[in-house]
């Protein structure tokens, strides 16, 4: 009986960790080349957008799914098999081109104040 | 509380003694036992081990429910008073958890009967603890979803501090004289 309830207790803990931890969808698309801000794509319209980086142009899609890297002149291609990328706080990074992509919200991530 | 034979005053008086000279006790001993914990060292500061609410726990084992309560109540009235939390929200949400843990318990040993041990009782208490104050934090003060995002592993960290607290529960009532944990 009393392992039964440490397992379900445990449980129930560990799901809404996983809930909560996933963080909420965020509001809009964020592009950064070579350290600057570029441009803002809010993520409810669906755009396609070219930046130039260091190597060439990355090209960059926003859909119903969030936003994600579609093209890249890195030899990795790692920016694009990363996928998709909706949650706040998420990024996709194409280090060789200098690309950075980070969706923000207005909501902040940051704890307001801690109680005993 | 037992017998109220009014009949013997005498007998009756000397109960209600014992009883109150062994539930101050008792408080005092979680009050000590708060501030012991006030400055143990844990890992992180949002953990709280709980020593104080395994005194509760062996008081509503032992005895009954009023008299957990009224342990846990003095106990988070007088260390309110000690460390200065008197016009803070933190003692109105330890004063409500304090009464929901004990409640959640005192429902948990009724409810399990005979297949319940103190583990089990500590866990649950333990974790609605917590959950309360969570839940009192979300409705009253801050609704902020990072707030929600510490809940899950706090209420990890509960199960965990509630198994240890049951278990050494455990281990003082087979050590303690019963008379000593017996309210007449």
């Amino acid at each position: 009986m009393d392992f039964f309830l440490i397992l379900l207790f445990l449980l129930l803990s560990l799901g809404l960790t996983f809930l909560t931890a996933r963080g909420a969808p965020g509001k809009r698309a964020v592009i950064w080349v070579e350290g600057k801000r570029v441009a803002v794509l809010p993520l409810d319209q669906p755009t396609r957008l070219s930046v130039t980086g260091n190597r060439g142009t990355t090209i960059i899609e926003v859909d119903h799914k969030g936003v994600h890297i579609i093209d890249s002149p890195c030899p990795n291609k790692t920016c694009i098999r990363m996928g998709y990328a909706r949650r706040n706080g998420q990024m996709l990074i194409c280090a060789p081109n200098h690309v950075a992509v980070r969706i923000e919200s207005d909501e902040s991530d940051d704890v307001d104040a801690v109680t005993g | 509380m037992s017998m109220r034979s009014l009949d013997d005053p005498f007998l009756y008086s000397f109960r209600q003694a014992s009883r109150i000279s062994r539930l101050s006790l008792w408080t005092a001993c979680a009050v000590v036992l708060a501030g012991i914990e006030h400055f143990l060292p844990l890992p992180l500061p949002w953990i709280r081990l709980g020593l104080a609410n395994g005194v509760a726990l062996l008081i509503l084992w032992e005895n009954d429910f009023p008299s957990a309560l009224l342990v846990n109540l003095l106990r988070v009235i007088i260390v309110a008073a000690l460390f200065g939390t008197w016009s803070s929200p933190a003692l109105l949400l330890s004063l409500t958890s304090g009464v929901v843990a004990v409640a959640v318990m005192a429902a948990a040993r009724r409810l399990g009967g005979e297949k319940i041990g103190l583990i089990g009782v500590s866990v649950c208490g333990a974790w609605f603890h917590i959950a309360t104050q969570f839940l009192l934090v979300d409705w009253l003060f801050v609704h902020e979803k990072a707030v929600m995002t510490l809940a899950g592993p706090s209420l990890i960290a509960a199960v965990i501090s509630g198994v240890m607290i049951g278990w050494l529960a455990a281990k003082l009532r087979q050590r303690l004289p019963r008379a000593l944990l017996l309210t007449p």
